[in-house]
């Protein structure tokens, strides 16, 4: 018996010496496998501070950072007032508005569907949102902070309406990104603008031509407006909310316009004009050109104003007066420029005029330095009347213009 | 190739030859009140009491967000909408709508209310006239409005696809093109073809790189990807997008793209220009 036991007390020392040398070579296999591993991260910078970064983004900072050299460009992270032309990011931009108590911009980025917000007052960019919606084509917000954006998935055209928190104050602009909650709108939506009180109006697609539908900003109490056997028009609102729905245009093909009641009737604004772009100031004010050639229609009659650009180029200043702020190709790029701009064949360089449409004058008052190439779309005007916003059709950046030296 | 050609010729023929064609319709009062393609002209009969404008556009491709109006190609629709301004105070559907095609009435698309039709467009190459007479039934009140609408070609243009941003439809690649990255996916589009997407089924797209065919992605037809050596290099890129049943349908382009160009040429990349 004590044989036995001592065999076995034998047999189980070697088998806990044999585990714990075992486990031991275990450990320093491991321990030197987990020391490369560190040294490999380390040498690729996990741990130590990101060299890269910050409130808008890497993207946006990695962007900018190549750029800070220009004149108009502000390098990240420095805080001073930016130029009077300022390109506020080089990333194509979906959409944008003024925020609507400030000179503060609300953009969103084709890549990431993401809104930022750019102040002119610090040149500061801040990520509001890091919802991701990827490749967003347009985008459309309004006037209380909610957004429309739209893009294509999987070949289908869709349109995603959220809400979004506008910073009232530097304390809140600092903060983290938030999330945009929101809800896909069903239907084929092909157009969309921002009505009064927060309103949402799109241009349907029909079996045959398209309705124009009016809602809360969610898509939700849907309300027909208006049918159209036809679907190509382009939907504006007027300062004064008059909706205006204007045909697409093309290069001598006619196009109309028309002001949109509430119960669906069509007032002419514009009719049988080739080439026909709109700029409504309200229900009986527009700007409109034919080619390149510029009028202003108003009750008391049409008038051609001195400048030749389209009218799309321009924005009306907020307010009574008619003073309206215009993009004017330096160049002319002929008979085909609607269409060529429109496919991205061509763009121009552009100044900027104040037209002053009671005196019939207009004036040059400011010219981007030789070289920028700027072909200005959807300009947008803030509340004061101190800020130009728009985005260069060539590459879809975005730009502000203060309008006072 | 040869029966596109042999199609085209009878087709100009036939225009030729129609008793509507516009040969026939020279020295017309259209001629004489033509301002350009989709002009309106109102009849200069004393009884007219109003003006119409006459509407249109076509069903052809465009990509989505286009801010252009669709031109009319072979084998597309066209709609036409009629808004009369009369007076009288008779509401649009109360009138009665006579639709006229060159000139021969368009029978069962006319009639009461019947303010907009929706007809084939022109042949290649071809054009018509479309008039509408509105009037009241006691034609107390009247009006009428012409419009002449012309066919175009499909024009290829190609974009170029970004990972990040998608298609860059705001910047078409030129002839000559030099684009930073050493390896980049084109698409291009037919604008105004009668089609719905530019990958329908019934598109054939044949692709050549350097003078030789390559197989077209079938999961996606419409788009070509090429790359280059380290250093860069010049890729003569060439389409030819044709219909399998429109054969009135062709559309061609060549670009010579300069690819790994260096960063700041073609197409803005963040991600390639950084100093990190």
């Amino acid at each position: 018996m004590t044989g036995i036991y001592r065999i076995a007390l034998y047999v189980a020392t070697a088998l806990i010496v044999v585990i714990i040398g075992g486990l031991l070579g275990w450990y320093y296999f491991v321990q030197e496998s987990i020391d490369s591993t560190n040294t490999e991260s380390a040498a690729r910078g996990l741990g130590a501070a990101p060299s890269f970064g910050g409130s808008a983004g890497s993207g946006f900072q990695n962007a900018a950072s190549s750029l800070a050299s220009e004149g108009s460009v502000v390098a990240p992270g420095e805080v001073r007032a930016a130029p009077r032309l300022w390109r506020v990011v080089q990333n194509p931009v979906a959409g944008f508005s003024f925020a609507s108590s400030s000179p503060r911009v609300l953009f969103v980025e084709i890549s990431s569907g993401n809104i930022l917000e750019a102040d002119p007052l610090t040149s500061t960019v801040m990520r509001r949102t890091n919802t991701l919606l990827p490749k967003v084509f347009d985008a459309t917000f309004s006037s209380e902070g909610s957004v429309a954006l739209r893009f294509v998935e999987a070949g289908v055209l869709r349109t995603y309406t959220g809400s979004v928190l506008i910073a009232t104050s530097t304390a809140q602009a600092s903060s983290t990104p938030g999330r945009l909650s929101g809800t896909y709108l069903t239907g084929e939506v092909l157009q969309v603008a921002a009505g009064a009180k927060n309103a949402l109006l799109m241009l349907v697609r029909e079996s045959v031509g398209a309705s124009l539908v009016q809602s809360a900003w969610q898509g939700s109490g849907q309300k027909k407006l208006a049918t159209f056997p036809l679907q190509e028009w382009h939907l504006l609102v007027a300062e004064n909310g008059t909706v205006v729905v204007a045909q697409k245009a093309s290069d001598g093909v006619t196009g109309a316009a028309y002001a949109v009641s509430q119960n669906g009737a069509l007032s002419p604004l514009v009719e049988n004009e080739p080439g026909l772009v709109v700029m409504p100031k309200n229900g009986a004010v527009v700007l409109y050109s034919s080619g390149n050639t510029l009028f202003v229609k108003t009750s008391t009659g049409t008038s051609p104003l001195p400048i030749f650009t389209t009218a799309e180029k321009c924005v009306w200043a907020h307010g009574t007066t008619l003073i309206a702020y215009c993009a004017v190709p330096r160049v002319s790029l002929g008979a085909s420029a609607l269409q060529d701009r429109y496919q991205g064949v061509r763009h121009s360089s552009d100044s900027w005029y104040r037209v002053d449409i009671a005196a019939g004058t207009a004036e040059e008052f400011f010219v981007p330095e030789i070289g920028a190439l700027i072909d200005v779309e959807k300009p947008t005007i803030d509340l004061g009347n101190r800020y130009l916003a728009f985005t260069n059709a060539a590459d879809k950046s975005l730009w502000l213009l203060r309008i006072a030296p | 190739m040869l029966a596109r050609h042999a199609l085209l010729s009878l087709s100009l023929f036939a225009l030729m030859c129609a008793p509507n064609a516009l040969q026939a319709q020279a020295g017309d009062d259209f001629l004489d009140s033509y301002f350009g393609q989709g002009a309106i002209a109102t009849d200069t009969e004393p009884t007219d009491t109003g003006v119409v404008a006459l509407l249109w556009e076509a069903d052809s491709y465009t990509p989505p967000g286009y801010e252009g109006r669709s031109l009319p190609s072979a084998g597309s629709k066209v709609s036409l909408w009629a808004i009369p301004h009369l007076g009288g105070g008779i509401a649009p559907e109360q009138l009665v709508y006579t639709w006229k095609l060159n000139g021969a009435t368009l029978a069962t698309q006319s009639g009461r209310g019947k303010s907009s039709v929706t007809i084939n467009a022109p042949e290649l190459f071809g054009a018509y006239t479309v008039s509408v007479e509105v009037a009241s039934s006691d034609r107390a009140v009247r009006g009428s409005a012409l419009v002449r609408i012309e066919s175009v070609e499909p024009v290829a243009r190609l974009y170029a696809e970004h990972p990040l941003f998608g298609l860059q439809f705001w910047n078409a690649i030129g002839s000559n093109a030099f684009v930073s990255e050493r390896e980049m996916t084109f698409v291009a589009l037919p604008f105004f073809a009668s089609i719905t997407t530019p990958d329908d089924a019934l598109l054939r797209y044949t692709w050549r790189v350097d003078r030789r065919s390559i197989a077209p992605n079938p999961a996606r037809p419409s788009s070509v990807t090429v790359s280059a050596e380290e250093g860069g290099a010049v890729a003569t890129l060439d389409v030819v997008i044709s219909h399998m049943t429109n054969f009135l349908m062709e559309s061609r382009g060549a670009w010579q793209i300069t690819l790994g160009a260096g960063a700041g040429a073609g197409v803005f990349d963040p991600f390639r220009t950084s100093t990190l």
